[in-house]
Order: C-alpha cells, then structure tokens, then sequence
C-alpha cells in the first residue's frame, strides 16, 4: 500500500511539474510580466507575403503579414510593452501584405508606443513600406534600403510549348480574363491595364513614403530617387529615408528613450511563435500551397 | 510484479527489479514508458529553460523546437534499440549469452530517474538555486550510469566485471574506429603531399 501511495504521489508531481512546463512552453510571454517595463522586439524576416510558406523539415520560411499583425496586436494590448523595436531583414515582398502590416503598425503608433525599425542586411522596397509607419527608421551604414517602386514579371512560353508540343486552350469570361497568361504574348490592351496596375500601386508606395518621411525628404527629392534604385543605409540617411545609423543594440537604446524607460530594460521578442502555433503551423504545412505573387514589391 | 512495483524496484531495489524485467521481458509496456519518461523530461526541460533569461543569440530558432524533440525521442529510441542489440550480440559472442529483448526492457526502466533529476532541476530552477541543479543533475547521471550497468547484468546473467566490459564496448570500438580513420586520413594526407 505505501509503495502504491509513493508511486502516485511521485507521479502526481511528475504530471503536475509537466503539465506547467508546457503551459510555460505554450505561453510566450515569460520574462515580461516583472518590471516597469519592456521593450517589445517583432522580427520580419524573409520576403513579406499574406502567409509563410512552411515545410517539415526547414520550418517557416518568410514573413507571414497574419502572423506580423497578430505580434503587433499583443505588443498593443500587452500593458508592460512600453516600446517596439520593428527587426527587419527583408527584401520585400507582395504589396497587400506590406500595406497590412504598415496599416497596423500605423494603429500600434496612434495609441502612443514609439516603433524603431532596426535595418539588418536588407530592408527594401515592401521591408521599407512597413519601416515607413515607424517613428524612427535606423539602418547599418551597409544596410540595402530604398527600392521604392513596383515590379511585375510575365514569362511567355508560347515558344517553348510549341517546342515540346503543347497546345493550350483557354474558354475565359471576359477579354482580359487570361490577362498574364504564359501560353501567349500580352496584348497592347492588356499591357496598357498592366501599366494602369503598376502605376496605382506605386502611388501608393509612394504615398505611403512620403507620409511616413514627411519633413524629412521633399515630394520633389523623393519623385527623383523614387526609380526602384537600391541605397545604402549612408546614402539612405544622406537623403533623408532612414533617421540614424546604428545596429540592433542602438535601436533598442532609441527606444528605451523615446518610451523613457532606463537603459537596460528588458527586451522580448515578441514574435516567437508559442509551440502550439508552430506545431500547428507544421501540421497544416501541406495545405499551404505554394504561389508565386504575380505582384511584388522587390 | 506490476508496474507500481516495478518502479518503486527500480528506484530502490534494482536488482530484484532487473532481474524480473529480463525474466519477463515486457518489452512493449517499457517502450511506452520509455517515450513517456523521454517526452515528460524535454517538456519539463524546456519549461526550466523558459524560467530563465536566455540570451537571444543562444536560443534555438522557435519553429525548430517541436522539431528537435521529436528528433531527440526518435534518435534516442533508435540508441535505445542499438545497444540492446549490440549489447546482446557482444554478450552472445564473448560470454555466449544473448538477451535482446530483456535489454530493451530493462535498458528502458533504466531511464526513470532521469525523470526524477528533471523535475528536481526544474524545482532549484524556481528557486534560483542553479548549483544545485547541477550537483543533482551529476548524480542523477551516474545513477542511470549505474543502473544501466545492472540492466546489462541483470539481462545477460553476467558478472559486474563482464556487465562492465559489455557496456563499455562500444565506446571502446566507436574510440578505436575513430583512431583508425584518424591515422588512415593522416597516413593519406601525408603520402599526398
């Protein structure tokens, strides 16, 4: 009888000092509950895309604009994050994506954080939209920003699929249905609704820009650089597109000061997944399906 | 003997409890309890190692986790299956006595207290006493040394000398593998030159 009791008691421990670990596991907010204050750290990492491509063995790959704008929300209700320091290492990416995340960090700023965007390798073109709605933009003085314009990619195969002998036949709704297909070349209609397209959305690029560097780069200075060219982060801070230049420990320091908190205060990063996320996100890998943006922001 | 008493043997008579685990060779149940006590001690590792501060740098990226623990309990169970079959073969051609499958159920209790040191460490972890998680932490790992040993006894109906000898042997070969390769590289190398 007292070896049964000794077993199960051990057990109940066993199960009770488990059951918390996982539930420290699954709660990714740890460190943060103590103190006056946090600084809240929310990476981007790879090309911004509606949802991040995943497979079993490599993981996550890209930044999923879901699961950015969910870090953004939690660094919005959590009481203890008084700053949020925006890590981007990011080429770009599709324009819808970047436009969420930047709308939501809009939000994030109006309910009086301070965001600093720390530019690692690559902060271009959608990486530089997002960076657009933060309060102050630091990059390494080799940093690649800018690439503020549109891109849009068609391949026609038409001569290759005559090659290897394959014939496509299209039943389509409207004249423009099709419109992009690989199996023919673009009609002088369709690159004129082509051109239409790229021209909106870089307005709103270039809109997004100038809101966002408003009093620090005139609409004329911007209209000239504003041709997709790449830049340093000098050259960026000679023009007036990032505000300082540092590194990662730099942007957490602009932080602390701008939220007043003292230096040293505690970071978290805040975009880690809990393990139920990733363990999800792996389980639902298959039904992520690979597509290739037909509108990009690289 | 059941479960209960099973594991109160193991943990304070192990000899008796070895000796019943390679009689009956209830393979199967010490599987279970095998993955069991694996997976009870990542968890608990991992929460132990949210309570503390990690410094960024050394944090293993968040997607890969879940990932490497199941690395780990396959990996592990792929060791598990390995030395009880080498054990067995060393043992069936040095000293003509082979048991697999009483190994891979002794080898498999042999692990619990494992289990023990995890949640004591995860106790001195809430304390903040981290010295003596790692005092515990030594001797939970020469118990299981220990008890493996017994296992290894106790499955092949070997003296402690040859339970010794046994255990021992793979490393022994893995260090003398290693040492050939080493001198045959170098050997290359040179002749290269």
């Amino acid at each position: 009888m007292g070896k049964k009791i000794f077993i199960f008691i051990i057990a109940a421990i066993v199960l009770l000092v488990t059951g918390m670990s996982l539930g420290k596991i699954m709660t990714p907010s740890p460190a943060s509950m103590e103190g006056n204050g946090v600084i809240g750290v929310i990476e981007v990492n790879g090309v911004i895309a509606g949802d991040a491509t995943s497979t079993l063995l490599s993981g996550t790959t890209g930044a999923s604009s879901r699961q950015i704008m969910e870090n953004i929300r939690q660094a919005a209700e959590r009481k203890d994050i008084k700053a949020v320091v925006l890590r981007v290492n990011s080429p770009g990416g599709t324009t819808a994506a970047s436009q969420e995340i930047a709308i939501e960090l809009d939000r994030l700023r109006k309910s009086g954080k301070p965001i600093v965007t720390s530019m690692s390798d690559t902060c271009a073109s959608g990486g530089y939209w997002i960076a657009c709605s933060t309060n102050h933009l630091v990059a390494n003085a080799g940093t690649l920003t800018g690439s503020i314009g549109v891109i849009m990619e068609l391949t026609n195969l038409q001569g290759l699929y005559e090659k290897i002998g394959i014939g496509s036949i299209t039943f389509k709704s409207g004249e423009f249905k099709d419109m992009g297909s690989s199996t023919r070349p673009v009609t002088e209609e369709e690159r004129k609704l082509f051109d239409e397209m790229i021209a909106d959305n870089y307005q709103q690029f270039f809109t997004q820009v100038l809101n966002g560097r408003q009093g620090k780069i005139s609409e004329e200075k911007l209209r000239e650089i504003a041709d997709g060219r790449v830049l340093t982060g000098k050259q960026a801070l000679e023009l007036g597109l990032v505000d300082s230049l540092g590194n990662y420990y730099d942007a957490i320091r602009i932080a602390e000061e701008m939220a007043g908190l003292p230096e040293g205060t505690k970071v978290e990063v805040i975009s880690s997944q809990s393990f139920f996320d990733r363990f999800m996100l792996q389980v639902k890998a298959p039904e992520i399906i690979k597509t290739q943006e037909l509108m990009q922001l690289k | 003997m059941n479960l209960t008493e099973l594991l109160w043997n193991t943990i304070f008579h192990p000899h008796l409890a070895m000796q019943k685990l390679a009689a009956e060779k209830p393979w199967g149940l010490s599987l279970i309890l095998y993955v069991a006590v694996l997976t009870c001690i990542m968890i608990i590792n991992q929460g132990a190692l949210a309570l503390r501060p990690i410094e960024e740098a050394l944090r293993l990226p968040a997607q890969y986790l879940w990932l490497f623990g199941l690395v780990v309990i396959v990996f592990s169970l792929m060791v598990l299956f390995l030395s009880a079959g080498f054990f067995s073969l060393f043992s069936e051609i040095a000293y003509k006595r082979g048991n697999s499958l009483g190994l891979l159920s002794t080898l498999s209790f042999a692990v619990i207290p494992g289990l023990l040191g995890s949640v004591l460490q995860y106790a001195t972890t809430i304390l903040g006493l981290d010295w003596l998680g790692a005092i515990i932490n030594s001797i939970i790992i020469f118990w299981v040394l220990v008890l493996q040993v017994i296992a290894v006894r106790a499955s092949l109906d070997l003296s402690t000398g040859q339970a010794l000898v046994v255990y021992f042997a793979p490393m022994l070969i893995l260090a003398f593998i290693m040492t050939l390769f080493t001198v045959l590289i170098f050997t290359y190398s040179i002749s290269l030159l």
